[in-house]
């Protein structure tokens, strides 16, 4: 069951590491100032004791409530106020938003009050490097314009819960037309648990400023199941994004590499209802990017959240008893005229809505002095004409409805009134929540051609993220319809269920039996996913022998056997039952295990450092040869084997790179040979006459002298020329007429002129 | 099978206390593997070309292995030629 922090039966050890982690951001002197006020040190404490014993203190529930007597007013209606929201965490702007609402002209230095008490802690993030904190006024105004959270202590917070807030009451509506209107609160998990299914299918690409594409921000917006918070709900801007928001925050969906992709669903979905709706409400008061009047805004453009906004209504609402219904119009008025985000609204005392105290009218005529980035600008907020396209009908359409908050009911005047649900009225007390499902276990039907009709009234969340998981969202309404098939088999199959929980799920929520043609193919989906397993990222052991293996396997250390000497790792692998005597990472570059014998064509594979694809990789290319060398395995590159791994696709650009990679040097001039012989042109063949000549000089002069240059066909070597043989009595003959005298070998023929 | 020997097998069996030889083990990590059902299934695996291309070797008659890198690919492809593989990972998603 969800247990929120400010519920009345939380328990306040959960915050207490946050505490200290807080509190050991702070400079010393800032924090013997802050452990002065709460503990009253009588002697000079270490650091590490101060923190320690200031934990216990702030859970101190007698101290505590002699100290908040004493807290300015305005502190403590903000602490109201953010005991209602129910969300411990907050923007240091959204409660300077606050503030202003209530009157308080300078924003900060309540906060500054909060801090000094130790009431009001920095919020850390926990992947960054804690920073150090030396004065609160400085901190809050860099975590104002960082939008920066901070974070209250629990115990503090629910002590204020019944601040009363000086705003002027709100008349309620007697007469109103019909009955109320009352969600079930299932439209956000099952619309969350769409999202999450097109994530899973088609994961939504981001851009490297990290918003969405433009097609997947129009997949958001006609997409009937995300684009709007219920079947009858009117347009909400931007809901979608809304949803995204909300979906990262729970886990939903995961930051992948430039996309959000599928994540999980967390513990709360196996929960109640009401634990899943509280969260739901909680993680959307954090949503910076989104807020009713303006949508999604990305660039902080739209003013960021209006959380604000929504902890106000809801603390009206709450403060009201529990059968009054207010005008929504009425409610936004009242909140629009004081909150700094609406600057320029009329006052509800000039509008004669509500009478309100010339004191607060003064108040409020200060806080108009903000910054003001009015988020409605178009709104109506002057005439008496109800357009229900405002923040405050978006946000009950979008969110307070449908999480089922509010109900909602039409006036006399035809005007839209709202109050607080049972249930919301315990969630925002911090009671103990009551139970919202109904007890009816059969609530759908699966008909012959693989359609599942689901009756709301009997879902949960968790078998909300069963179907997710199991069948194709097709519509969100009053009953709903899911689409059994092949691909969603298998993800449900590959997310952990099994066709025998598949079936027996189906089988308990089923208002009448599977049908056999269903059940059957449901088998034969689960069936085929048996057939081929792909393990992406495993281990496994290469024993020196099959003796071994079968030992390791006696040990239970391998899941399966794949060859005498490999196995397949157990994925708790228990390493003292084995001497590890060579490591390779497949993810690596290749290892270079492999030498060339002189002839260029013999390869001997160290076996000690060779892994499994060497031995793929040579068999395309190579043929083994009988026995090994020690540690050594013998190839031979033939020219049939090498021919054979380029009729196998091979090309020899790929083979002088694995040359390169395996051997560390490039393919040998025999094994190149081999593969390109028939490629390369014709050898000339014919009969030639080398000539020695006793020095390197004589053969320069004679390659020089016109009467045997004309004559040599080419120098072979520094000594070596050759000549044609039908030149040769001539060329004899030349060289005698310059002096040189000529020794013949015996094979040659006697030149003839 | 002596009593002593019976000791050093319980011993051995029992993971609080790990046997005293250590089997010398060459280990692959990180490896991507195709287990098929039989050996008909894995020719027919071996048949399509684009699967072929990214299949480094064949441990036996039912066991393929993957070239690194290529696994993402080989699922696409196994699941667009209408299988529907279990794909064991360490880091499953949901």
């Amino acid at each position: 069951m969800l247990m929120l922090p400010f519920d009345t039966s939380a328990n306040d050890q959960a915050s207490a590491p946050l505490i200290r982690d807080a509190l050991a951001c702070y400079d010393e002197p800032l924090l013997r100032r802050v452990a002065g006020r709460l503990l009253n040190p009588r002697s000079h404490w270490p650091v590490e004791d101060l923190i320690e014993r200031s934990v216990p203190a702030l859970s101190n529930i007698p101290a505590l409530d002699r100290r908040l007597r004493n807290l300015p007013p305005a502190c403590r209606q903000l602490l109201a106020v953010v005991a209602h929201s129910q969300q411990p965490r907050w923007s240091v702007a959204g409660l300077v938003e606050l503030l202003a609402s209530l009157g308080q002209r300078d924003g900060l230095a309540p906060l500054v009050a909060l801090m000094d008490e130790g009431y009001l802690l920095p919020d850390l993030d926990a992947s960054a490097r804690p920073p150090t904190i030396r004065d609160f006024e400085t901190y809050l105004g860099t975590a104002l314009f960082a939008r920066q959270r901070v974070l209250f202590v629990p115990a503090v917070v629910r002590r204020c819960r019944h601040e009363p807030i000086d705003w002027p009451a709100l008349e309620p509506v007697r007469l109103v037309l019909g009955g109320a209107s009352e969600s079930d609160g299932f439209d956000w998990p099952t619309r969350l648990s769409a999202l999450w299914q097109e994530a899973a299918l088609t994961p939504f690409r981001m851009t490297l400023g990290g918003v969405l594409f433009k097609r997947d921000v129009s997949r958001l917006r006609d997409d009937a199941l995300l684009n709007r918070p219920s079947d009858h709900a009117p347009q909400v801007p931007a809901f979608g994004s809304l949803l995204v928001e909300v979906a990262l925050r729970l886990g939903l969906l995961q930051r992948g590499d430039n996309e959000l992709v599928a994540g999980r669903f967390g513990p709360i979905w196996q929960g109640p209802l009401a634990g899943l709706l509280g969260t739901i409400w909680v993680e959307l008061l954090n949503v910076e990017r989104w807020n009713s009047a303006r949508g999604w805004s990305p660039d902080g453009e739209g003013g960021g959240s209006l959380a604000s906004a929504y902890a106000l209504m809801m603390t009206l609402l709450q403060r009201q008893p529990a059968d009054d219904w207010l005008e929504l119009r009425q409610l936004r008025k009242l909140i629009e005229s004081r909150h700094p985000r609406f600057a320029g609204s009329t006052t509800l005392q000039q509008t004669g809505v509500v009478d309100i105290p010339d004191a607060l009218t003064d108040a409020h005529a200060d806080t108009d002095t903000h910054t003001n980035t009015d988020p409605n600008p178009d709104a109506d907020t002057d005439t008496d004409q109800e357009t229900d396209d405002d923040w405050a009908s978006h946000f009950v359409a979008a969110v307070a409805w449908p999480l089922r908050l509010v109900q909602v009911a039409r006036s006399a005047a035809g005007r839209t009134l709202v109050r607080l649900t049972p249930w919301a009225r315990a969630f925002f007390s911090g009671a103990k929540l009551p139970t919202l499902e109904a007890d009816i276990r059969q609530t759908l039907t699966v008909q012959p051609t693989g359609e599942l009709l689901v009756f709301r009234q009997g879902l949960t969340p968790d078998l909300i993220r069963f179907l997710a998981q199991t069948a194709r969202w097709k519509a969100i309404g009053h009953v709903c319809q899911l689409e059994l098939n092949a691909e969603m088999v298998y993800r449900s199959l590959e997310l952990g269920n099994s066709f025998e929980s598949i079936m027996q799920t189906l089988n308990r929520c089923s208002v009448r039996p599977i049908p056999d043609s269903i059940a059957g193919l449901i088998k034969t989906w689960a069936d085929k996913r048996e057939r081929v397993a792909v393990y992406t990222n495993c281990t496994l052991l290469e024993f020196a022998s099959p003796a071994d293996l079968e030992q390791a396997q006696a040990r239970g250390l391998l899941r399966a056997r794949l060859t005498d000497t490999i196995g397949l790792a157990d994925t708790d692998l228990d390493y003292r039952h084995l001497r590890v005597v060579s490591n390779r990472d497949y993810e690596a570059p290749p290892e270079q295990c492999v030498s060339v014998g002189d002839d260029g064509l013999t390869l001997r594979v160290d076996t000690t450092v060779s892994d499994l694809l060497l031995d793929s990789e040579l068999q395309r290319i190579a043929q083994p040869l009988p026995g090994r060398r020690g540690d050594e395995r013998l190839y031979l590159l033939t020219q049939e084997s090498l021919q054979r791994g380029l009729a196998s696709g091979l090309t020899l650009a790929q083979l002088e790179q694995w040359f390169l990679d395996r051997t560390g040097a490039g393919m040998s001039n025999a094994a190149r040979l081999l593969l390109t012989a028939s490629r390369i042109g014709p050898v000339q063949l014919s009969r030639l006459v080398v000539v020695e000549v006793p020095t390197v000089e004589v053969a320069e002069g004679l390659l020089q002298l016109p009467q045997t240059r004309e004559l040599i066909a080419r120098r072979l070597g520094a000594t070596a020329l050759v000549v044609a043989e039908m030149n040769l009595a001539n060329f004899v003959a030349r060289l005698q007429a310059i002096g040189l005298t000529c020794q013949q070998t015996n094979d040659l023929a006697p030149p003839t002129a | 099978m002596t009593i002593p020997d019976l000791e050093l097998l319980m011993m051995q069996s029992t993971p609080d206390h790990p046997p005293q030889s250590r089997i010398p083990v060459k280990m692959h990590r990180r490896v991507c593997l195709i287990l098929a059902e039989d050996a008909i299934l894995c020719e027919e695996l071996l048949a399509r070309r684009k699967l072929a291309q990214d299949v480094a070797g064949r441990l036996n008659e039912r066991v393929l292995l993957l070239r690194p890198g290529r696994v993402e690919s080989v699922v696409e492809e196994l699941v667009r030629i209408g299988h529907t593989p279990a794909v064991h990972s360490p880091r499953t998603s949901a």
